[in-house]
């Protein structure tokens, strides 16, 4: 299970991509998916579902869900106090 | 080199400081990616639900097990799970506690629903220094080295 250094990279630079591609069709996932977990992977929509659990059960047989981006589809600002 | 750059996430009413890292948990044999609220208000870096999941931690069963540690927020009192991890980030490693929950799982739940980010905390930025310039859109840290 050690990570490899060198892997990380790798791996970082796909997750900054699928987090950015969250972003960049944020429209788009609101308008289908308004109330629910996605997750996204290679920058595809790999699983969804009412639950998170769920999103990722559909997501698992399709990608390495540890290294997947995922996010509750909202039409409320974030606005916390942590 | 041993600078780590993060970014803002725009489309939040007031966007957020964010880094990413690869996360391991040697205890627990398991390792994910992470995408952490730099939180210099958090005493502690955090792994919360939404990402706990993805490691692939059953809270219930977590918690069973678990040395567990309460802490103060807004929101009132939590316990989590204190677990050594392994911070990678793209040009920096970093060996750190985190603290994984909560083990409530009616907090959990909580927590999952509203979407809490993880939090990146003082234990850990504390040992640089950190650069947070939205208006030039700046987002960095600078580990301390060590001696």
């Amino acid at each position: 299970m050690a990570t490899e250094q060198q892997d990380v990279a790798a791996v970082l630079e796909q997750f900054e991509k699928d987090r950015r591609y969250i972003e960049s069709h944020w429209d788009e996932l609101l308008d289908q998916h308004l109330g629910r977990w996605v997750v996204v992977y290679g920058e595809e929509l790999v699983g969804e579902g009412a639950t998170l659990p769920d999103a990722l059960d559909e997501a698992r047989p399709k990608c390495a869900i540890e290294n997947a981006a995922v996010e509750f589809i909202t039409d409320e600002p974030r606005n916390m106090l942590l | 080199m041993s600078q780590i750059n993060g970014r803002f996430r725009e489309q939040e009413p007031l966007p957020s400081p964010l880094v990413t890292a690869v996360v391991e948990i040697p205890n627990l044999g398991v390792s994910a990616s992470v995408e952490f609220l730099v939180d210099t208000g958090a005493a502690r870096t955090v792994i919360h639900p939404g990402d706990v999941l993805k490691f692939g931690i059953d809270i219930v069963t977590y918690a069973a097990h678990a040395c567990p540690r309460t802490f103060s927020g807004v929101g009132g009192e939590a316990s989590y799970g204190v677990e050594d991890a392994i911070l990678h980030f793209k040009n920096v490693k970093a060996n750190l506690r985190t603290f994984i929950g909560p083990l409530d799982p009616c907090q959990f739940d909580f927590a999952l629903n509203k979407n809490v980010p993880s939090l990146l905390g003082r234990d850990f930025l504390n040992q640089g220094r950190l650069i947070v310039d939205y208006e030039n859109n700046e987002l960095s840290f600078e580990m301390r080295p060590a001696i």
